[in-house]
């Protein structure tokens, strides 16, 4: 087998074995369970002691609904039309109301209409008791196999949401892809700084455990290097892996206990593509700098005190993310498109607000590719230089040396 | 064809020596460590590698492995330049060495196994046979911190003859061992010899090159010293030094003495370039000493190597 991959292999499984990142790892899906329990047990809560809200109204143009308006303390109000319906909403008659449409059967879609701002209503929203409403209404009437369906999963729902004058609120973005989006950015920078941190720590316990020099009289600095970042990557896209398919899940089931969350639509096979590509690209650049750090440092302790140069850029954009999620077109959010430390998770986030040409797309990643190449071709002088330097730490001025002449 | 007895046996080329080193040379920050030391060594040879701290071994030796690249010179394995097929059939035990803290024993070892061109499988049967070697089958399971230091010691020992190597490279190899696993690592050496192995190792202890080497090769200041069989050396050295016997002060000034030390009744005296033992003889005898014995002494390696590291 290939030297590198033998050492990719030991990478890899050795990072799998490791607690942290199993913690790590699992701690995402299983923050988002709880999340998603803490949800459900609150609005069950709300719905037991806020018997006086749970007052809905409905308009049937399916002409599926032949009663059952009772639903334990919750009561749904007919109307004849959507109009009257928005108005109750408005005056504050009614919390909600649902416009069951012509084509339910085929759709399953209910729009709820409610009044306020974000579109979601936890306290006020009647998701579970509509669920039971229209389901008592399907199984009294079941006859052929669509409706059969819709007795199954009985509502997706979309959300016109109002002002005080009864007019719709115009949506700036869909608040489920960037929410989606900006959980990916946030996971691949955490996930790309945990992996590259723990590549560092490799590197330093090598050297302090003078393992280095074993490993160095049998395979060459390149393909330790080599190596080391497809490693530790299989084990990034493990992790990441495991929490994008736990935030799918976690979207998936908020949009069906949290009424008045827009429906969560799984991003089309680009975009995940393109997002993968980035994380790769992000997750090469981090570790080459990291690695370059690993070679030019002699301990964890000392190692420490300078990855604030690489990390520091790297969450730069999360200061300012509520700035960038108002405006996602302005130059500032467009520059740090390009800029290595901040492309990966700038261009996710701005990708997940619907905020990016493909033109700025492929320009990014291109000047992204490049400077992993240049970080690379950078570390590998150092890696090749510095691997065996023990006790000291070689001066600012003869590292810049070797970068530039690729000599000590 | 090939020189190889069983299977075991190293196969180096008819003709080619396994390790030489041409003229090399090393400098760092602009100064020339190593200055152009040429060494080899045969099959079935163990060859001591000696000289003082910052003498040039470590680096010498590095360079011989492909870990440093030489300034100039040129570093043949097997009868051709290193490459990454031949770097595979040296066994390196670095002066500064550890294991994976964190690692299971046979894990480490399967591990560096296969980094030394054995396959997964071979990698994990050499381990098995190598962990009953050096008597620690029972702690393979174990992680590296668990073991005591001297099982730690064996263990990156045995590492380094996972693969079987026709070359083995040992930088102070004993240092900070108890004196059971120096005789169980000299033992493990002498076997690798008999394998055929060609075998170079650097110390700062004499009695150990005395008791193991074949030759012996002194570098100092970044050049070779001297080089020789251990005997030839001694024979070499002779004739400068005096031991005698006698209850008797010697006379002082002893001319044609460099320096006279003495202990009880037990004189030694090193004589200058131009001096000679009778001379030395004829004026204690002259002073009206009684000697009771005297004999012109053969130094022992460590005399040697004192006196080359002090350029006398």
């Amino acid at each position: 087998m290939n030297k590198s991959l033998i050492v990719a292999r030991h990478e890899l499984l050795t990072m799998l074995n490791r607690v942290g990142f199993r913690i790590m790892t699992l701690f995402v899906p299983g923050a988002m369970l709880l999340l998603l329990v803490g949800i459900g047990v609150y609005i069950s809560i709300m719905e037991d002691v806020a018997p006086e809200s749970r007052r809905f109204g409905y308009v049937d143009l399916a002409g599926v609904i032949t009663g059952f308006e009772q639903q334990g303390t919750t009561t749904f109000h007919a109307f004849t039309n959507e109009e009257e319906a928005r108005d109750a909403v408005a005056a504050g008659d009614i919390s909600a109301a649902y416009i069951i449409p012509a084509n339910y059967l085929q759709t399953g879609l209910v729009i709820s209409i409610v009044k306020g701002e974000s579109g979601l209503d936890l306290a006020g929203g009647g998701g579970a008791a509509l669920q039971r409403f229209l389901r008592a209404n399907l199984v009294a009437g079941v006859a052929d196999e669509a409706r059969a369906a819709r007795i199954r999963d009985p509502a997706q729902t979309a959300t016109i949401t109002i002002d005080e004058s009864g007019e719709p609120v115009q949506e700036s973005f869909d608040a489920s892809r960037a929410a989606f989006f900006m959980a990916v950015a946030f996971g691949i920078i955490f996930s790309v700084l945990t992996i590259t941190g723990y590549l560092l720590q490799g590197l330093n316990e090598e050297k302090e455990n003078r393992v280095m020099e074993i490993l160095l009289s049998s395979i060459t600095p390149d393909q330790l290097m080599l190596g080391k970042l497809l490693g530790l990557g299989a084990a990034g896209i493990v992790q990441m892996g495991v929490w994008v398919v736990s935030l799918v899940v976690f979207l998936i089931g908020v949009t069906r206990i949290v009424d008045g969350f827009p429906a969560f639509d799984a991003p089309s096979v680009p975009l995940i593509i393109i997002a993968v590509i980035y994380f790769l690209l992000g997750y090469a650049f981090f570790a080459a700098l990291m690695a370059a750090l690993g070679a030019i440092t002699t301990s964890q302790r000392e190692s420490q005190q300078v990855t604030f140069i690489v990390i520091l850029p790297a969450v730069a954009p999360f200061w300012l993310i509520v700035t960038f999620i108002e405006n996602p077109d302005m130059l500032l959010a467009r520059v740090l498109t390009y800029v290595p430390f901040t492309a990966p998770t700038m261009s996710l986030a701005r990708l997940g607000l619907d905020a990016m040409g493909t033109g700025e797309i492929i320009l990014s990643l291109i000047a992204l590719t490049l400077s992993v190449l240049v970080a690379v071709k950078l570390t590998q002088r150092l890696f090749r230089s510095y691997l065996l330097v023990y006790g000291h730490r070689p001066p600012l001025r003869q590292v810049v040396r070797t970068i530039v002449t690729g000599r000590v | 064809m090939a020189t190889a007895g069983d299977e075991d046996s190293p196969i180096i080329p008819d003709g080619a020596r396994p390790l030489e080193a041409i003229g090399l040379r090393k400098s760092f920050g602009g100064r020339e460590v190593v200055q152009g030391v040429s060494l080899h060594v045969n099959r079935a040879e163990v060859v001591g590698f000696v000289g003082p701290n910052g003498a040039g071994k470590t680096t010498t030796i590095r360079m011989l492995l492909g870990i440093l690249a030489p300034d100039s010179g040129e570093a043949r394995v097997l009868g051709g330049p290193l490459t990454e097929a031949t770097q595979e059939r040296i066994g390196y035990l670095p002066e500064e060495r550890g294991l994976y803290e964190g690692l299971r024993l046979g894990v480490v070892l399967q591990y560096l196994g296969q980094l030394r061109g054995l396959a997964r499988h071979d990698a994990a049967v050499r381990t098995r046979e190598m962990l009953e070697t050096v008597g620690l089958t029972e702690h393979a399971d174990k992680k590296v911190r668990e073991l005591s230091r001297g099982m730690t010691q064996l263990v990156q020992f045995a590492s380094t003859l996972l693969h079987k190597p026709d070359i083995l490279v040992l930088d102070e190899p004993f240092s900070g061992l108890d004196p059971v696993n120096v005789r169980h690592m000299k033992e493990l050496v002498l076997t690798e010899k008999r394998r055929g192995a060609a075998v170079i190792f650097s110390t700062h202890q004499m009695s150990d090159v005395e008791e193991l080497s074949d030759r012996v090769m002194m570098i100092n200041g970044g050049r070779v010293a001297l080089e020789g069989r251990p005997a030839e050396l001694r024979r070499h050295y002779r004739g400068d030094t005096v031991r005698v016997e006698s209850p008797d002060v010697p006379p002082d000034p002893l001319s044609g003495a460099m320096s006279v030390e003495r202990a009880g009744e037990s004189l030694t005296i090193r004589l200058t370039d131009t001096a000679t033992a009778e001379d030395v003889l004829r004026q204690l005898l002259n002073a009206g000493m009684r000697i009771e014995r005297f004999e012109v002494a053969l130094p022992t390696l460590e005399d040697i190597f004192i006196r080359e590291a002090r350029g006398e």
